[in-house]
């Protein structure tokens, strides 16, 4: 067979566009930097691990059942997420983690000339989708560290399909109150699909957070999208959903692949549903975690920003790409902020005291 | 034989047959100047592209099929010939190729020598498939101007940072060249004709600050444009009569990187930092002895990666390997060196380097383009016609990801060169920079 050019096949946007190259497993970056232990305070996960419930279902669930296809469309899982925010099961969709359900979205409701708009300094995934779908991404600065709604709605043209707001916003942790995202939907008038993503809704400890979940009702153009990732744990798994009118998801529903969502994971996100003690244990961890290195920041007299959310970012005075290979060579891997548009800070997912004193040694020590 | 064309490109298939010479040429000539490229120019594109394909028709055995391509890059017009030929000589690439006139073969040679001396720019390499592509780039013709006295620029406290448009790029070019010494002055910046069209046609980025009053005077800038396939190069930021450090310059520069973060360039590297670059951004490489205007400075270079390091796997030489080890344990990369072996397997007789000058700054750049039995005689010669023509300032540069190039590190050596620095990224995998120092040649 001789060689092919087989460029030309793809559209331009997809020629343009880099795929994202994920960090090698921690056994291979333990070689690399030459580490005997790693601390992964990179991507947000809960150290606590999955609650005790989900554990179980997790060792109960019986090899052989790996053979059959999983419930196409989380029917169980979706009756009983339905059941405990009081909703229909045909106003859920359930994906393969909180990011295939933003492919669904932008799938479901643009086309070619359609745009979206977000944050510069968000959460990519909405950005990356648009773009590799071909959908023009219009990104809004953020406004002392939040979406700035005034700008957003500013940039509203006819060909606006979707609003994605991060709240809190990974990786500032700013959010949006109860007004301030009701306002926001009064000025959209329902013109467009408004999605507010909750990933760390569970997290959030400010008494006026929104309950975007009981708006759907006034607003059918609402889309609120959860994860099983952080609160619960299950980010190997790989599981996430959607809320929304019945309109909408209906319309969603014709973009969404079934059988994405494997029974395991099925099984272990059923059993997480309405653990509020493993809520209250992590979010306890994160209180005493956030303290603990505040203090210890305001004594290396670092700048910090810190919301709400398992995570913060910190201002370094060094790149943050250096300060990345430098922690690594410790056992200690964050978040470089460069990627997120803000360079030089590094956003530190919180975990128990052990793991925090380690960084906050390996800190110091790169700061000599 | 077809042509297709999209907005940017026209593709020419054709095979190496001589009565297509009048096909290949026209094509050349026609589209260079529907690419406006002006006639001068699109004639010696075109003088280069005939030499290159008389020569592949003189090839020895079969016919192959070629494909000519031309790219409209705004500022200029690259063709790019892409085919199949394993005796293709590109001995006569370099700067050193002379040609013997009783000679019949080295006089099929001369062709090519003539193509490369008519371009502004040319580049060859061979990819895995054994595909050869070699493309010539001819500039259109730009007015340089002269640094004008120019208003001072009063400092204000508020601006905004906007993207380019070209009445302000031409003020922000002119003010480059007035405020700033010759060795930190882009070369574009003397010609602002060529700047507009870069940052029109997307071959250069731009960021400026604007004074936020109503005068909306161009308080600085910055540049960006690709330096290779992995990393983009920045020059500046230039502020405009405000004392270093200052907010614009971190703004100016959170702009660029903000416009290449999501990518896939992993690095950002500035060879030529003024005053004004924020501290804790960069990280220092190690400097170059850069000769401008008769004297000689010691010249930073900076770099940052724009990704997490994935860590490589690289190629490296006995001969310096204590630098290689030295330069990234300074840098924490990872990277595991595998040392170039010669274990005697059987060599071109020819080695091949590619030169790029810098004609504002005396520079002259060597890069290996293939290797061969003559690789340390080759260097040498090189070495001797540019010391005839008065150029001091010779760096050489291996691609740690291309094993055959660590090949040349003896001959690089015993032609009075040194190691200076590593640029992570700088190549297929990180680029060693070699300078050359007189004194120990």
């Amino acid at each position: 067979m001789t060689a092919f050019d087989m460029h030309h096949l793809a559209p331009e946007y997809i020629r343009r566009f880099e795929a994202y190259v994920p960090s090698k497993p921690d056994d291979e970056l333990k070689k690399l930097y030459g580490c005997k232990r790693l601390y992964r305070l990179n991507n947000n996960e809960n150290p606590l691990g999955p609650p005790p419930r989900a554990r179980e279902a997790i060792r109960r669930f019986p090899p052989a059942q790996a053979a059959i296809y999983p419930s196409g469309d989380a029917f169980h899982l979706r009756c009983k997420l339905s059941e405990y925010f009081g909703l229909d099961p045909n106003q859920i969709l359930v994906g393969n983690g909180a990011n295939e359900v933003i492919a669904f979205v932008i799938k479901a409701f643009c086309e070619q000339g359609d745009n979206i708009i977000t944050a510069d300094k968000t959460f990519a995934v909405y950005e990356w989708v648009a773009e590799f779908s071909g959908i023009e991404a219009r990104l809004i600065p953020l406004r002392d560290f939040r979406f700035d709604a005034d700008a957003m709605l500013q940039r509203v043209d006819a060909r606006t399909k979707v609003m994605f707001v991060c709240n809190p916003n990974n990786p500032t942790g700013a959010c949006w109150n109860h007004d301030q995202l009701v306002n926001f939907l009064n000025r959209v008038q329902g013109r467009q699909i408004v999605v507010v993503d909750e990933a760390y809704a569970e997290f959030v400890e400010a008494a006026d957070y929104p309950d975007s979940i009981s708006l759907i009702r006034q607003y059918p153009n609402l889309v609120v999208f959860r994860t099983f990732s952080k609160m619960y744990a299950l980010a190997g798994l790989r599981i996430g959903y959607l809320i929304g009118s019945r309109e909408a998801v209906d319309i969603i529903r014709r973009a969404c692949v079934v059988y994405s969502v494997n029974g395991l994971a099925q099984e272990a996100a059923l059993a997480t549903v309405g653990d509020t003690e493993h809520i209250e244990r992590t979010r306890r961890m994160v209180r005493e975690g956030k303290l603990m290195v505040i203090q210890a920041l305001e004594r290396l007299g670092l700048n910090f920003v810190s919301g709400e959310g398992n995570f913060m970012m910190i201002k370094l005075p060094m790149n943050d790409m250096l300060a990345y290979r430098r922690l690594m060579q410790q056992g200690i891997m964050v978040r470089t902020m460069t990627g997120f548009r803000f360079p030089n800070y590094i956003r530190l997912t919180i975990a128990e005291s052990e793991a925090m004193e380690a960084f906050l040694q390996a800190l110091s020590s790169i700061l000599r | 034989m077809t042509l297709s064309a999209n907005d940017s490109n026209v593709v020419l298939n054709i095979t190496s047959r001589m009565a297509f010479l009048p096909v290949v040429t026209s094509f050349v000539e026609q589209t260079a100047k529907a690419m406006t490229l002006g006639k001068n120019e699109a004639l010696a594109l075109t003088l280069a592209a005939e030499e290159i394909f008389t020569y592949l028709c003189r090839l020895t055995t079969s016919i192959c099929n070629l494909k000519i391509y031309c790219a409209d890059m705004g500022y200029g017009v690259r063709t790019d010939f892409v085919f199949a030929a394993a005796n293709f000589c590109l001995r006569a690439f370099n700067l050193t190729a002379t040609v013997a006139v009783d000679d019949a073969a080295s006089l099929d040679e001369m062709g090519l020598l003539i193509a490369s001396r008519s371009v502004d720019w040319f580049d060859f390499f061979e990819d895995q498939d054994h595909t050869l592509h070699l493309s010539l780039i001819k500039e259109k013709r730009y007015p340089e101007v002269k640094p004008e006295a120019v208003l001072p620029v009063l400092p204000s406290t508020q601006f905004e940072i906007v993207r380019a448009d070209s009445d302000n790029l031409k003020v922000f070019a002119s003010r480059v060249l007035r405020y700033y010494p010759e060795i930190l002055t882009p070369t574009v910046c003397r010609y602002p004709g060529k700047l507009v069209d870069m940052v029109s046609s997307g071959s250069m980025s731009a960021a400026l600050a604007l004074d936020s009053s109503k005068t909306a005077e161009v308080e600085g800038g910055i540049l960006w444009a690709p330096f290779n396939q992995h990393t983009i190069e920045c020059f500046g930021p230039f502020v405009f009569n405000h004392p270093a450090p200052n907010a614009i310059s971190e703004a100016l520069l959170d702009t660029c990187m903000g416009d290449i973060a999501h990518t896939p360039s992993v690095a950002l590297i500035n060879r030529f930092p003024t005053p004004e670059l924020p501290p804790g951004y960069f990280e220092s490489l190690g400097t170059l002895d850069i000769r401008s205007s008769g004297a000689v400075t010691t010249m930073p270079v900076y770099f940052r990666q724009l990704k997490e390091d994935p860590g490589a796997r690289v190629w490296g030489h006995v001969d310096i390997e204590a630098f290689l080890h030295r330069e990234y344990d300074r840098l924490s990369l990872p990277r595991h060196i595998t040392m170039f072996q010669d274990v005697g397997e059987m060599q071109n007789s020819d080695s091949v380097l590619s030169t790029t000058f810098d004609r504002i700054r005396g520079q002259i750049t060597l890069r290996p383009v293939c290797s061969g039995t003559d690789m340390t005689r080759n260097i040498k010669q090189h070495i001797q016609l540019l010391q005839k023509e008065s150029v001091v300032e010779i760096f050489l540069e291996i691609d740690t990801g291309i094993s055959w190039q660590l090949s040349f590190v003896p001959g690089i050596l015993q032609s009075g060169f040194v190691p200076k620095m590593l640029i992570p990224y700088g190549g297929s995998a990180d680029l060693i920079i070699f300078q050359w120092e007189s004194a120990s040649s």
